[in-house]
């Protein structure tokens, strides 16, 4: 073994830790039940990973993703037991919750949202041409008022909006 | 038998230097040229030790080695490997195994997750003990051993006289008839964090690094 190589493997022990500080990019495999991930990286020097949690940059905020989705990977206070997903690259997400329990839509993202019993909906339709809701038909310039006696869910799309998630 | 031989051949000059972390390495002198690739070092009525010779070769008419404690292949670089949910058992042993070395087959505590970057073996026992608060250390015979460091009282204590005290840098220089002095013990009143046994033509003294 040469002098050079010696040091270098001096350097390679003392140094071994210094890579517990930086930032590797990964893809998803799968996301499980409990929200983290199974993880296979770019880099060849870290081994693929599983139940690896997500960290959201404000509380109470989850994420679905799907298969492929790519992230970045970084370990707590540069410790080998406390990886964590934190920044991700298009595509790949599936939902977001931001506190309770209800997903986030987008636009154009299919919705349903539980109607009680005894409410009175305002159906209008936008446009010139009539929609058709069920049997009923809303005609143009003709609000119609429907009162929900069961207690159903409603199915629509988000067409635009804006305003502030809240618990 | 001088004062240490390896492998029955009398050391004529050198050093054993035992860490408080990590292996125990020796950089000796001898005078016969070849003497295998296993290595016991013998201290007359002292320390008997077991380990590897990673290199040596010929010097001025003489021979001069250098050895480290168990198989020697502790700079074996190994790949990376990811484990949850897990005890430390697990990730110490497939080290060890993977570097064909030796443990006590014991570590406290358990992991939720532990991510092992590729790199040299011994690395990656020194990140394993640094999570686990502990230490590893491969002991005379080339076991490798997961403890906590406890400094108990040192057993067994032949004479010995104290050269000198250097209580700035804490080292304490002993003469000694033979060497048998090992670290994580209190000796003196002091913890010992390392030791060096030393040889040369004026005889034989242990260097104490302590705290």
């Amino acid at each position: 073994m040469t002098l050079g190589q010696q040091l270098a493997d001096i350097v390679r022990k003392m140094i071994y830790h210094v890579d517990y500080y930086a930032t590797y990019a990964a893809k998803v495999v799968q996301q499980r039940a409990d929200g983290s991930l199974d993880l296979i990286f770019d880099h060849p020097r870290i081994p693929a990973m599983q139940r690896v949690a997500i960290r959201y940059p404000f509380p109470g905020a989850s994420l679905k993703v799907a298969a492929g989705a790519r992230v970045l990977v970084s370990f707590e206070d540069g410790s080998p037991a406390k990886p964590y997903a934190f920044a991700w690259q298009s595509p790949g997400l599936e939902e977001v919750q931001i506190g309770g329990s209800r997903p986030i839509a987008r636009q154009s993202d299919t919705v349903v949202t539980p109607v009680p019993a005894g409410t009175m909906l305002t159906l209008q339709a936008v446009g010139s041409i009539p929609v058709n809701i069920g049997q009923a038909q809303v005609m143009p310039g003709t609000p119609m008022q429907l009162m929900v006696t069961i207690g159903p869910s409603l199915t629509g799309s988000i067409i635009t909006g804006s305003g502030v998630a809240k618990a | 038998m001088s004062m240490l031989a390896l492998n029955g051949v009398p050391v004529i000059a050198g050093y054993i230097m035992i860490p408080d972390e990590g292996p125990w390495t020796a950089n000796l002198t001898i005078s016969t040229e070849s003497i295998g690739k296993a290595a016991v070092l013998e201290s007359e009525g002292g320390l008997r030790m077991q380990g590897s010779i990673v290199s040596s070769g010929d010097f001025s008419g003489r021979t001069k080695t250098k050895i480290v404690g168990g198989a020697g292949n502790l700079s074996m670089p190994l790949p990376a490997k990811h484990y949850s949910q897990v005890s430390a058992v697990e990730p110490i042993g497939d080290i060890v195994r993977g570097a064909n070395e030796q443990w006590s087959g014991s570590a406290p505590g358990t992991l939720s997750h532990w991510t092992r970057l590729e790199g040299p073996a011994g690395a990656q026992l020194s990140a394993l003990a640094k999570e686990l608060d502990v230490v590893w250390y491969v002991d005379i015979v080339g076991v490798i051993h997961f403890a906590s460091l406890d400094y108990p009282e040192a057993v067994r204590v032949p004479s010995y006289e104290v050269l000198s005290d250097d209580k700035a840098s804490r080292v304490m220089t002993l003469g000694v008839d033979h060497f048998w002095l090992l670290p994580r013990v209190t000796l003196a009143d002091r913890k010992v964090r390392a030791v060096v046994h030393e040889l040369d033509g004026s005889g034989g003294r242990t260097k104490v690094f302590y705290s």
